[in-house]
């Protein structure tokens, strides 16, 4: 049975220092949000303000949380801390799912092509799962090489069904791979909160058994916690935190990963703080990035998830180099 | 765990009402049907409605090629116009005329198959500078097929040298087709220039791209008597554009292609985008949409289509 450690040994943060570091994100998105609404190549008329950037941001906050939480939680339901919704093949399943939707019929940023991402995002994760289920624990590498050959599979399927659909309304392979909130509008938004959140309800709810999940399987099951039940839940709630989302944005890689290794870092690994630490890091980040995607360059529009893979590569180096050696390894 | 059990029966509740909210909603199929149900100033220029390209009496000479693969833009046209439409056995999706369009198209997504290409055994593969990719047209000119190059055009003045080298390929004397270009009447320059943004759609591709100067739109928009907003910013052809950019610009007037239009599910799904509900050309509905295979063809029925924008032009804006 492996007992991986979530987090470098180090004291319990103080009450006070979570409040401070929650107050501190919550100021900054909020501060942010509001800016983001006032900045653009576009005079910030009302119009402007209501139809263009406050679905965008609105669109960008709730993604961004939905990726931060989601890498919370299979971070903490695999006690691994490589897991990230692109790394085990959930955002690709999602991706194929939507443009399977969309090539017979679904319009985009609808239910339908949102409901065809949740769909893709479960089975990605339930094959992933079954490939990597050996009896009675769940293997990092496996996972990660499971996740690894999952997403090689979806995108090469979703590269076929672009290439060869006659719905016009199929999305470049780019698109998929670097995400971006350009077309952003309020029926995107409307198609995609729900599930993100129902994800954080279920998260939230979750984050007292996900601690327990942190002792091993067999503590966890000796002190009562349905550790099946709860594995299971929390990998249905990170997929529709994210899914829904890749669906109307694209996959957007990295902030899954490195947003909760950096609040757990700041607030420790206790799974209440960290959840709502990560959806708070994951929203200002994302609403950070989009912000930088469509004014850095202005009048052309960078795709998001260019930006992130910019920002969030060189983090995740310098992580893995960090936890290498407190840690000494992965597995 | 009765607790999780409580929140998955609310989660998968929810779940199910919002797939069934969305069969109502959402379900329709992108076509651009939804054009009728806009009364607005909408014209729609398709292929038909332009004159049918009538070949010339002109011979191609006794050494001409028998087997044609027509691979550059647009110039299907131009074949047909020369009176060898018989002699084309292969085409890219862009040259759709009538006469050639039994032809099998060689191309995906703007790639050329060698492979495809070289099982019609043709005498001449006829490319531009766009048409691609490069090893492909190695592979076919290995195999000892004759590959000509013809030149790209993005303008009228383009037009009549494109002609020419497409003609001296196929062996025919192409005077009497340049000599039956109809000239196309100057625009009134007492009349007001509406502004026009050529927007090129696919997909909701996550952006928009803006043609700009020399993306082929704008010499029409000109010749038609209108002003290519991307082509006075002096932007490149196709920037990706941020939607804000878009309503910096303001059109008056959006050009689309009919493909384009179809795949963010018509004339609705268009002016329901951020960045063009916000122009004058979204809050009007002034959208001009013209065929796919005509409008950048540049070739014999490019002048007819100028006409057409420029009749276009009025309308939407009256």
């Amino acid at each position: 049975m492996t007992t991986t450690k979530l987090t470098p040994r180090r004291k319990l943060p103080q009450p006070r220092r979570l409040l401070v570091v929650l107050g501190a994100l919550t100021v900054c998105t909020a501060a942010l949000a509001t800016a983001a609404l006032f900045i653009g190549a576009a005079d910030s008329t009302t119009q402007i303000i209501t139809d263009i950037r406050a679905p965008r941001v609105i669109l960008a906050l709730s993604i961004g949380a939905g990726l931060g939480v989601s890498g919370a939680l299979l971070q903490g339901a695999f006690r691994n801390p490589l897991a990230d919704p692109g790394l085990v093949g959930v955002s690709a399943g999602a991706a194929l799912g939507t443009v399977l939707t969309v090539a017979v019929g679904a319009a985009y940023g609808s239910w339908l092509a949102a409901m065809g991402g949740v769909i893709g995002g479960i089975a990605a994760m339930a094959s992933v799962m079954w490939i990597a289920k050996t009896p009675g624990r769940t293997e990092v590498v496996t996972l990660i090489l499971a996740g690894v050959a999952i997403t090689a599979f979806a995108a090469a399927v979703l590269s076929i069904v672009v290439a060869t659909s006659d719905s016009a309304g199929t999305r470049s392979t780019t698109f998929w791979t670097t995400g971006s909130f350009a077309l952003a509008t309020w029926p995107g938004v409307v198609a995609t909160l729900p599930f993100i959140a129902v994800g954080l309800v279920i998260a939230g709810a979750l984050s007292g058994k996900l601690d327990a999940l942190s002792l091993g399987d067999r503590a966890a099951y000796a002190s009562g916690v349905p550790v099946r039940a709860v594995r299971w839940w929390a990998l249905i709630a990170a997929v529709l935190t994210v899914a829904a989302g890749v669906a109307v944005v694209g996959i957007i890689v990295f902030i899954g990963l490195l947003v909760p290794h950096a609040i757990r870092l700041v607030l420790g690994p206790r799974h209440g703080r960290l959840i709502a630490g990560s959806a708070l890091g994951g929203a200002l980040l994302i609403l950070l990035a989009d912000t930088a995607a469509r004014t850095l360059a202005a009048p052309v529009e960078l795709p998001v998830g260019v930006v992130t893979a910019i920002i969030g590569a060189p983090a995740f180096i310098l992580l893995l180099r960090r936890t290498r050696r407190e840690q000494g390894g992965w597995a | 765990m009765r607790r999780s059990g409580l929140i998955a029966l609310v989660a998968t509740t929810m779940l199910v009402a919002a797939a069934c909210a969305s069969d109502q909603g959402a379900g329709s199929t992108p076509t651009i049907d939804s054009a009728n149900a806009v009364t607005e100033p909408v014209v729609f220029i398709t292929a038909d409605s332009l004159p049918e390209v009538e070949p010339i009496t002109a011979q191609p000479g006794p050494n001409a090629p028998m087997r044609i693969v027509s691979l550059a833009n647009g110039v299907g046209e131009t074949l047909a116009a020369l009176g060898v439409a018989d002699r084309v056995v292969g085409r890219d999706e862009t040259s759709d005329v009538a006469g050639i369009t039994d032809a099998p198209v060689v191309t995906k997504a703007h790639s050329v198959s060698a492979e495809r290409v070289l099982d019609l055994s043709p005498d001449l593969v006829l490319v531009d500078a766009a048409t691609a990719p490069v090893e492909a047209l190695a592979q076919i000119a290995g195999a000892g097929v004759e590959v000509v190059e013809v030149p790209e055009a993005w303008t009228l003045a383009d037009m009549g040298p494109r002609i020419s080298a497409v003609a001296a390929a196929v062996d025919v004397d192409p005077d009497e087709l340049i000599r039956s270009l109809p000239s196309t009447s100057d625009p009134d320059s007492a009349q007001p220039q509406p502004r026009v943004a050529f927007v090129y759609l696919r997909g909701t591709s996550g952006i928009y791209l803006l043609g700009g100067a020399g993306s082929g739109a704008d010499a029409l928009i000109t010749a038609a008597g209108g002003v290519d907003v991307g082509a006075e910013e002096d932007f490149d052809p196709f920037v990706p554009l941020t939607a804000e950019s878009l309503v910096t610009l303001n059109p008056d007037i959006l050009l689309v292609m009919t493909k384009g239009l179809a795949s963010v599910n018509g004339l609705d799904g268009l002016l329901a985008l951020p960045g063009v509900a916000q122009t004058n050309a979204g809050k009007n509905s002034r959208v001009i949409v013209v065929d796919d295979e005509v409008l950048l063809s540049f070739g014999p029925r490019t002048p007819a289509l100028v006409d057409q924008l420029r009749e276009a032009l009025s309308t939407v804006m009256n």
